[in-house]
């Protein structure tokens, strides 16, 4: 609900009792960047922002809100995919200032952290104890642990170490009515019941605030080798996967997707790329190694692997990059993919999932549908091919008006998504539901599923003041 | 003609550099080393020459460890044709790695030697230099351009405020600037075809060289940290730190 001049004023006073006076924000220009999501295609509206300091202020916060049944939005580094942090009205309550690391034990392969931690701060912390933090994605500057747990975020190496959630050892979680859940544990082992924590994760602000985390960590990676492949065909991406993991899989941390129209757009529009090879076919993927032994090991092993593929006919050409400066060039092309698609007259975004057996199959039928809906219409699957799940972006014909293009979002999404159901797939892969995937919960979610989902939330936030209307 | 291409193993430029205080070196532990940045070029611009009909073979020497072996190789993968590994303990001083290179030069002859202007490990920029000297030949730094027109390099320079265009007499000594060229990927099937290239070992004491530094460390230390900023509360916090702590007002 929106609050009214003469409520603001009022539950500014009472929140006065609970948080410093520069920790209760209604400046236009502060709030401004917290209502825009990252891509900037939704934008909300909020007259209040709160910036705890510890879990004791948040479970006050949540205590009085849900008294006065007066909803909050929790938001941490405001990066997410799906608009699932943009208040529509509510208070935003935000993270950000609770970013202490709170322990490091590395006998443990442990963090415990609050949860406004920047995910860069924590990779940086657990390199300075010789230990490694595996979760990388675009947004590592910006996003926090909060976000990264509630949306269960993927990334590059979920090949090798899992999602968000297969990194968290233990939670604190404040509820709706401000008790405050310790489950604050860095135990590997611990069947004492129903594993409650993770109901929390990927939830998306909506049953709970997450005051801090303790993380999983890893031996620290002393070799890496990153390698740009071309194959033969599309075909070639999952038998090359193949080849890969029966070869070293231990070694395999990323295994990403990069199409011919994909690599174009990073050599057009990306900052002085250049092609790691000089005859790149349709299908390409990015291959990384990690090793914890700083030896010749993984680039033997990826040699070999390699070598194989040529020898099968799988691959066409490869390059290894040779310095951490060729490596970065690689992973460059892939970010600038991201970036300078809409530069092609406009893009409608799809994060979908299907199992990895299926994706050439899926890529062909829905590329397929597109063209048989609107032709010339140009895909751009890529991405983590390796964990089956591809963001196929969808680009207008060129030349086309990109309003006239905007207007088929809703069928394109439909033949997208409708086609990753029928392979069984998801059409929420790592990014999550938020605003803008409701529809899709209500058409392809299992029934039953769908309602213990709105059960529970019913449970736990009886007067629905957690991130109301988002997911479903 | 023949090219010689020098190259150095150097850690990785990305590479966030340490101080070991007990050694009183820097820390080359566990730590990515990768081809000096301009020697790549140096071997790019070598295999460009040679794409292009006027080269008939590159060989490619460094100086160093057993591991030196695998920078060969990686200039082998770019597509050098053979190497030449000089054994030593640490990477020598330039007029050591010059006189090498000299009697190397002197064994079997090259019309050009490509060198990185300087190594990004000790930023000396010397050994072309040197070695010019040695060989009483022509020389040419800081190239962004090399044109090779019949017995002669035309070579543009970087150098203050602009570009030196100068015309040099076979052999010379090259030394590369950055906008040179940008080098390529070692594709797999040269990786695998560079495993099967020679690389010639040599021991400097064959070459009648003496390896004893002139140049004594004295210290080595990491530059002061910088002390971060931070956010003040309000103006007159402000002007408080203005005041007493940073003194400028
Ligand atoms: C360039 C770029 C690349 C990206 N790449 C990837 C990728 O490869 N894989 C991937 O999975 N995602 C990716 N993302 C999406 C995004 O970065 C992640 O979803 C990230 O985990 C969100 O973290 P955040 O702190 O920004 O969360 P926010 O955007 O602030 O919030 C996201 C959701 O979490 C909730 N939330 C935030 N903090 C808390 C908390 N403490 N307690 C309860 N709920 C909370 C919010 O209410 C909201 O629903 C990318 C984003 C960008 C901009």
């Amino acid at each position: 609900m929106k609050l009214n001049e003469k409520q603001l004023q009022d539950f500014q006073k009472k929140f006065g009792n609970i948080l410093n006076e520069r920790d209760i924000i209604t400046d236009h220009d502060t709030i401004a960047p917290h209502l825009v999501d990252w891509v900037g295609n939704i934008s909300g509206s909020s007259a209040l922002m709160l910036t705890p300091r510890n879990s004791e202020q948040v479970s006050k916060i949540l205590r009085l809100c849900n008294e006065e049944t007066i909803a909050v939005v929790p938001q941490g580094g405001n990066t997410g995919s799906v608009a699932s942090g943009i208040p529509n009205g509510e208070i935003i309550l935000s993270l950000e200032k609770m970013n202490n690391i709170i322990s490091i034990i590395p006998e443990d392969y442990s963090i415990t952290v609050e949860s406004g931690c920047i995910l860069s701060q924590v990779q940086d912390a657990a390199q300075e104890v010789s230990r490694f933090f595996p979760l990388s994605i675009g947004s590592e500057g910006s996003c926090t642990i909060g976000g990264n747990i509630s949306t269960n975020a993927g990334g590059i190496s979920v090949l090798k170490y899992g999602n968000m959630r297969d990194l968290v050892l233990g939670l604190e979680v404040v509820l709706a009515d401000g008790r405050i859940m310790n489950n604050l544990k860095r135990l590997r082992k611990d069947n004492s019941g129903y594993a409650i924590k993770h109901m929390f994760m990927g939830a998306e602000g909506t049953l709970g605030v997450i005051t801090a985390a303790c993380l999983r960590l890893f031996p620290k990676i002393e070799n890496k080798v990153t390698a740009f492949a071309s194959l033969s065909d599309l075909d070639a991406t999952i038998q090359l996967l193949e080849t890969l993991k029966s070869f070293s899989g231990e070694l395999l941390s990323s295994y990403e997707l990069i199409p011919k129209i994909g690599l174009d757009i990073a050599l057009k529009y990306g900052d002085e790329l250049v092609s790691p090879i000089s005859d790149p076919q349709e299908w390409n993927v990015i291959i990384e190694y990690s090793d914890t032994k700083n030896n010749d090991n993984a680039n033997d092993s990826l040699e070999n692997a390699l070598g194989n593929a040529i020898e099968k006919g799988l691959v066409c050409n490869a390059a290894i990059a040779s310095s951490l400066s060729q490596a970065q060039n690689i992973w460059k092309i892939r970010k600038a993919i991201v970036e300078h698609q809409p530069k092609l007259g406009g893009e409608i975004k799809h994060d979908c999932s299907v199992p990895v057996s299926s994706v050439p199959e899926f890529i062909r039928s829905t590329t397929q549908k597109l063209i048989d809906y609107l032709p010339d219409v140009r895909p751009v699957p890529y991405g983590h091919i390796g964990d089956g799940n591809i963001h196929f972006n969808v680009c207008p014909p060129s030349n086309y008006n990109p309003d006239t293009f905007k207007q088929n979002t809703e069928e394109i999404r439909e033949i997208v998504y409708g086609n990753a159901n029928s392979f069984g797939g998801s059409f929420a892969a790592e990014h999550g539901v938020g605003q803008i995937k409701k529809k899709q919960m209500l058409n392809y979610k299992d029934e039953v599923e769908l309602q213990l989902m709105k059960d529970l939330k019913n449970f736990l936030d009886p007067k629905n003041i957690l991130n109301p209307d988002k997911i479903f | 003609m023949k090219i010689l291409v020098p190259v150095k193993r150097v850690v990785d430029y990305n590479v966030k550099i340490r101080v070991d205080k007990e050694t009183n070196a820097v820390d080359l532990n566990n730590v990515k080393m990768s081809i000096n940045p301009f020697d790549e070029i140096a071997v790019e611009e070598a295999i460009r020459i040679k794409e292009g009909g006027k080269c008939d073979e590159i060989v490619v020497v460094s100086l160093g460890p057993e591991q030196s072996k695998e920078t060969i190789r990686n200039a082998l993968a770019m597509g050098a044709d053979r190497g030449i590994h000089v054994k030593t303990e640490h990477s020598p001083e330039p007029l050591l790695v010059a006189k090498v290179l000299a009697k190397i030069i002197e064994k079997e002859s090259f019309d050009l030697i490509i060198l990185g202007k300087q190594s990004i490990d000790d930023d000396c920029n010397q050994t072309g230099q040197m070695l010019s000297a040695l060989l009483d030949c022509s020389i040419g730094t800081y190239a962004s351009k090399i044109e090779i027109e019949n017995d002669s390099f035309v070579v543009t320079r970087e150098i203050d405020g602009g570009l030196q265009t100068i015309k040099l007499a076979k052999p010379a000594v090259l030394t590369t600037d950055l906008r040179l060229n940008e080098p390529r990927y070692a594709s797999l099937p040269n990786i695998m075809k560079a495993k099967q290239k020679t690389i010639d070992e040599v021991d400097p004491a064959d070459l009648q060289i003496e390896m004893q530094p002139k140049v004594v460390t004295k210290k080595v230390e990491e530059p002061p940290a910088r002390i971060g900023g931070g956010k003040v509360d309000s103006i007159e916090d402000l002007v408080d730190k203005l005041k007493n702590v940073s003194g400028v007002i």
